[in-house]
């Protein structure tokens, strides 16, 4: 029961998020549902899930995991679904396996809704202030400190402040603090995180400038069409009419949707030309990230235009992508010209672009510098390993990409929850879906540059096709609230469905000798399949014919996984000390110390451990077992 | 870290012996016992004699095998031990089989890990264990570190980064859709492949000269009848070994004999001359030698140079001797020379000899040398692997790439490809030591321009 803002030291909430990013808003919406009582707290209610950069969401690898994310109950795909104004299924010729859902969206359209459904929630309260320290008490966080003077207590906390930390951002020579242009910027956090023993580096992300759309010139450009049938995010064919209009309040759905669907875009590409190289060349000495006056590494997936120019010449122009921001704005997003270069060499470089040679910059791209909390710190469940009931998520880890972050959010969001109530935390794993894969990649392996999610990290690619998402969870959906009684019904008859099919496909003999499986695997067209399949959901009838076509390759990932889960059954125990152990090398036994792998498997994950030291923990583990 | 294999090695040391010793230790023994020895249910502790069958249903060799139950052996698991006639290659074949019936080669020190870890060596020797184990990988990995240390270390990162590219090339369309990256066909895809391919079929060769090398290089004397090949035989060996006798005939098998040529083993193998006969036990003794020139590198076609060339010889050895390195020895050239070389089969050297001058079979043991040295190029510091287990992880990486191959050829999609391609890099992992998806990324970022 929402009683209000408590500050009384002796009633905390269960859960307390700091920033109300991508990150933010998923943990806040996944621990009420969990059953917490959630404060949630930023600097700024006008920029609730903000979308800084790119304004869409999805694309490679990230498409896939707004899908697990709505599997489990998140709000990013519904969110994306009805904020979207182009849709685009990535990939579309090649497997399903690497197939990924896009969609362009009205960045305001976006946010509304989020900071909506965030209001309606009975379980969260919202508020304004910056949280600039944290209350430890024997090295457990039990509260936070704000610049207003208040203090607010939980049993846990969320750190997901973003890009906030330290932040400073560049154009040219001149430096500004703040996350985001015209946004605040979060100082105290980083001191107390450093005092309490929590590692600290930086990292340095750009963005683009943005163009007034009637000063674009579109006829120099291409067209850029979306799909004619939208890939959505959600899932639609396990959730009843009610529950799309998501939030539940005082017992029933409550709207929060527009009647009418927003209407779609076109997006445009132009390229820059040696014209673009020339300026750029002539004027590196002024770019920051070249002087090396920005500290901190960058992704090497979103170079800097500088950085495609010095590495890649020109090739024949490099590819830029005109964006909308929304629907009621005339604002445009200029998708590969990422810099820092001062504001009158983006001037010159802008207009040196076909269809761009009167373009006016309304906002002047920038890059920023930012603190990350080394995810290494951080245990399977996103608690910190210094501090208990502190956990992490989001760009604070040290990723990059809304999606990323709205996945740790729901990690974090979940495990928070179930940490205040006294219960187990939930771990994903590596074979479940590119979530799992994300929390093990941070928490064992760290990152050198802003993490972000490919298809190649997943060792188990094959088996995370985007349509599965909601099959590969179910067992979690089984052991947690995160979704309805009904839709979780839903989903274990989906699974049902989809089985006997596979099976049938497998054994009914349709020609001949062949069964429908060999007909399928052959390529025949789909009119072969008995009449009652046609009938099926599209998504349905997509999942069949996957497991069907590529049955040995998917059989043999699952084989795979078998043997991965007899190692992960070794478990190493929190209090295991590394040091004097006969055998271990020091580099190896200095990682594990820091790293603090949970189950033997992982330990042999961390770069550096070879197989002698695992060899080694394995008689040390037995030893102890049987002592 | 697969605790449930079942795991196979060599228990005695590896080289000729009257008997060798190999310990299957793992739940598979009693399945064993089934498939290879027909026994189903093997009184343990007891020693049986059987023939080894292999997965092919061949003999290989008559063995001793014990079974020991779960508990009551040295690992605590169920342990088979076969004693069988102590040849290298049955040892391989034997390991070889095992393998195929889906164990695996033990790594060093493993047993004694599975008996400590089944509570058959008690707790005081832990650390101790621990040691061993450790103690013996480091040095498993300084002689591999040393081993590898020259040419063949270099070569297999060479393999490595190369496969790595090509995943990196087909990473980088399926990552970065928008990027424009050029997909390469099919063809430009096998140009890649298939230098890989040899690179790997050459290292695994190379393990084949090896094991020649340490069982040593077969030599034989072929020739017709009373030529002078026992004599040459016996001067080469400086033993009075075979039997010579004026009448023809006389050595009825083959002999052999080590020796060392040039720092190369060499077996040197006197024959019977072949020639038509009536005699049974010739007979064998003839079809005998022309098996030992298809096992033997190098072959030393002895002639009676007094006498014409002996065509219907060469006709009954001509198929088997076509991929040789033959060297000619025209004998008796103290008497008048009949033959005419113009018969020799092409690409042979030829050295004239009469046999009871002295020091005669110095300019042949040159000869021998030279082109020992010439197929045999081996650097002994840098080009030899380790073990068969090494060359078992190439014969694997190289099956991944064939399959590579056969998928891209039927045109199905990439990250099928890609998962072959990852178990190819795999199986080089396991001899060089592990790549994570970080060195892909870095050569996919390095190659091309990607990202907004």
């Amino acid at each position: 029961m929402n009683t209000g803002l408590k500050t009384d030291k002796l009633n905390p909430y269960d859960v307390i998020v700091c920033g109300a990013g991508h990150a933010g808003c998923e943990a806040a919406l996944a621990a009420s549902r969990c059953g917490a009582e959630v404060l949630i707290l930023t600097g700024n209610l006008d920029t609730v899930a903000q979308m800084s950069c790119n304004p869409a969401i999805g694309g490679q690898a990230k498409g896939q995991i707004v899908r697990e994310i709505d599997a489990l109950g998140g709000e990013m795909a519904l969110n994306t679904d009805l904020s979207a104004i182009q849709f685009k299924l990535l990939n579309s010729s090649k497997g399903p396996a690497v197939q990924a859902p896009r969609a362009q969206c009205d960045k305001k359209a976006y946010q509304l809704r989020m900071k909506h459904v965030l209001e309606l929630n009975e379980n969260i309260t919202t508020f304004q202030s910056i949280v600039d320290g944290l209350i430890i008490k024997k090295d457990k966080c039990v509260g936070v400190k704000t610049t207003l003077g208040i203090n607010f207590y939980g049993k846990s906390i969320v750190v997901t402040t973003g890009t906030f930390l330290r932040a400073l951002m560049h154009v040219g020579k001149e430096k500004a603090e703040g996350g985001r242009l015209g946004d605040h910027v979060a100082k105290g956090l980083s001191a107390d995180f450093t005092e309490y023993g929590i590692e600290l580096n930086r990292f340095k992300t750009g963005t683009p400038p943005r163009l007034l759309g009637r000063s674009i010139n579109f006829e120099k450009t291409e067209t850029q069409y979306g799909d004619k049938e939208p890939t959505k995010f959600a899932f639609y064919d396990t959730r009843n009419q009610e529950e799309m209009f998501h939030v539940e309040q005082k017992g029933r759905w409550f709207h929060v949707e527009q009647s009418q669907p927003l209407p779609t875009v076109q997006c445009f590409t132009t390229r820059t030309t040696s014209q673009t190289a020339e300026i750029i060349k002539q004027n590196l000495h002024l770019s920051p990230l070249y002087k090396g006056d920005i500290s901190g590494t960058g992704p090497r997936y979103c170079p800097s235009v500088e950085d495609k120019i010095v590495r890649f010449g020109e090739k024949e122009g490099h590819r830029i992508y005109l964006e909308p921001e929304g629907i009621n704005t005339d604002e445009w997003y200029v998708n590969g010209l990422s810099t820092s270069l001062p504001f009158d060499v983006q001037k010159d470089v802008v207009q040196s672009i076909p269809g761009l040679e009167q373009a006016i910059i309304i906002r002047p791209a920038y890059a920023v510098e930012y603190d990350y909390a080394n995810p290494t710190q951080l245990t399977r469940s996103l608690e910190s390993l210094k501090i208990e009931s502190l956990f992490f998520a989001g760009q604070i880890n040290g990723t990059s990409g809304y999606e990323e972050a709205a996945a740790q959010g729901l990690v974090a969001g979940i495990n928070s929850a179930r940490k205040a109530l006294d219960q187990n935390p939930i771990i994903f794993g590596r074979d479940e879906g590119y979530i799992g894969v994300l929390i093990d990649d941070l928490v064992t392996k760290g990152t050198t540059e802003p993490y972000r999610m490919f298809t190649s990290r997943a060792e188990y690619r094959l088996l995370f096709n985007h349509t599965s998402s909601e099959l590969r969870y179910l067992p979690k959906l089984q052991i947690t609230n995160l979704i309805s009684q009904e839709r979780k019904q839903a989903i274990v008859s989906k699974a049902k469905l989809i089985n006997e099919w596979v099976l049938r496909m497998r054994t009914e003999k349709v020609y001949a000798n062949d069964t429908y499986s060999d007909l399928v695997k052959r390529g025949e067209n789909e009119m072969v399949l008995p009449k009652d399949f046609r009938k099926l959901h599209k998504e349905t009838r997509s999942e069949i014919l996957y497991r069907v076509k590529y049955e040995g390759y998917l059989l043999r990932e699952l084989k795979n996984i078998d043997r991965m889960k007899d190692s992960e059954r070794i478990k190493i125990p929190k209090s295991f000390s590394y040091e004097d152990i006969p055998g271990l090398r020091k580099e190896s036994a200095e990682k594990l110390s820091v790293i603090k792998p949970e189950t033997l498997a992982q330990a042999n994950r961390i770069s550096g451990v070879n197989p002698s030291d695992i060899s080694v923990l394995m008689i040390l583990l037995a030893k102890s077992n049987t002592n | 870290m697969r605790e449930c294999d079942t795991i196979v090695s060599l228990a005695t040391i590896a080289g000729e012996s009257a008997l060798g010793v190999i310990r299957v230790s793992g739940k598979l023994c009693k399945t064993l016992c089934e498939d290879i020895f027909n026994i189903t249910t093997p009184t343990p502790r007891t020693a049986t004699v059987r023939n080894y069958l292999s997965i092919k249903g061949k003999t290989v060799d008559q063995v001793l095998l014990t079974f020991f139950e779960n508990g009551k052996s040295y690992t605590g698991e169920q342990t088979l031990e076969l004693t069988f006639h102590g040849n290298p290659l049955i040892a391989n074949q034997i390991l070889d089989d095992l393998i195929k019936r889906k164990c695996r080669l033990a790594e060093p020190g493993e047993y004694t890990k599975r008996a400590f870890l089944n509570g058959k060596i008690d707790l005081s020797q832990a650390e101790a264990v621990a040691e061993l184990i450790s103690a013996s990988s480091e040095i498993e990995i300084e002689i591999a570190n040393h081993q590898l240390r020259g040419s063949l270390s270099k070569r297999l990162h060479v393999i490595q980064s190369g496969i790595i590219n090509l995943q990196a090339q087909f990473e980088a369309s399926i990552d970065f859709p928008e990027d424009e990256i050029k997909e390469k066909n099919v063809g430009e895809i096998l140009t890649i492949v298939k230098p890989l391919k040899s690179a790997i079929t050459q290292l695994i060769n190379s393990t084949n000269i090896k094991s020649t090398l340490s069982q040593g290089i077969k030599i034989s004397l072929i020739g017709p009848p009373n030529v002078g090949k026992s004599t040459l035989f016996n001067n080469l060996v400086h033993e009075n070994r075979a039997l010579v006798s004026k009448d023809s005939g006389t050595t009825r098998d083959y002999l052999s004999k080590e020796l060392n040529i040039g720092g190369y083993k060499v077996e040197l193998f006197d024959t019977a001359g072949i020639r038509k006969t009536t005699s049974e036990v010739e007979q064998l003794g003839i079809q005998n030698s022309i098996r030992l020139i298809d096992d033997s590198a190098i072959v030393l076609l002895v002639f009676d140079s007094s006498l014409p060339y002996p065509t219907e010889f060469y006709n009954s050895i001509r198929k088997e001797i076509k991929s040789k390195a033959i060297i000619v020895v025209e004998n008796k050239n103290d008497l008048k020379r009949e033959i005419s070389s113009s018969d020799y089969p092409r690409n042979s050297k030829v050295i004239t000899t009469s046999m009871i001058e002295d020091g005669c079979s110095e300019n042949i043991i040159s000869e021998i040398e030279k082109v020992l040295s010439d197929q045999f190029k081996i650097n002994p510091s840098s080009d030899i692997l380790v073990s068969k287990r090494q060359s078992n992880h190439l014969v694997d990486a190289r099956a991944h790439l064939d399959e590579v191959v056969s998928l891209i050829s039927s045109s199905i999609n990439e990250e099928i490809i890609l998962q072959e391609l990852k178990l190819s890099i795999e199986s080089i992992n396991s001899i060089i030591g592990r790549t994570d998806n970080e060195d892909m990324l870095d050569q996919l970022f390095q190659n091309f321009c990607i990202g907004k």
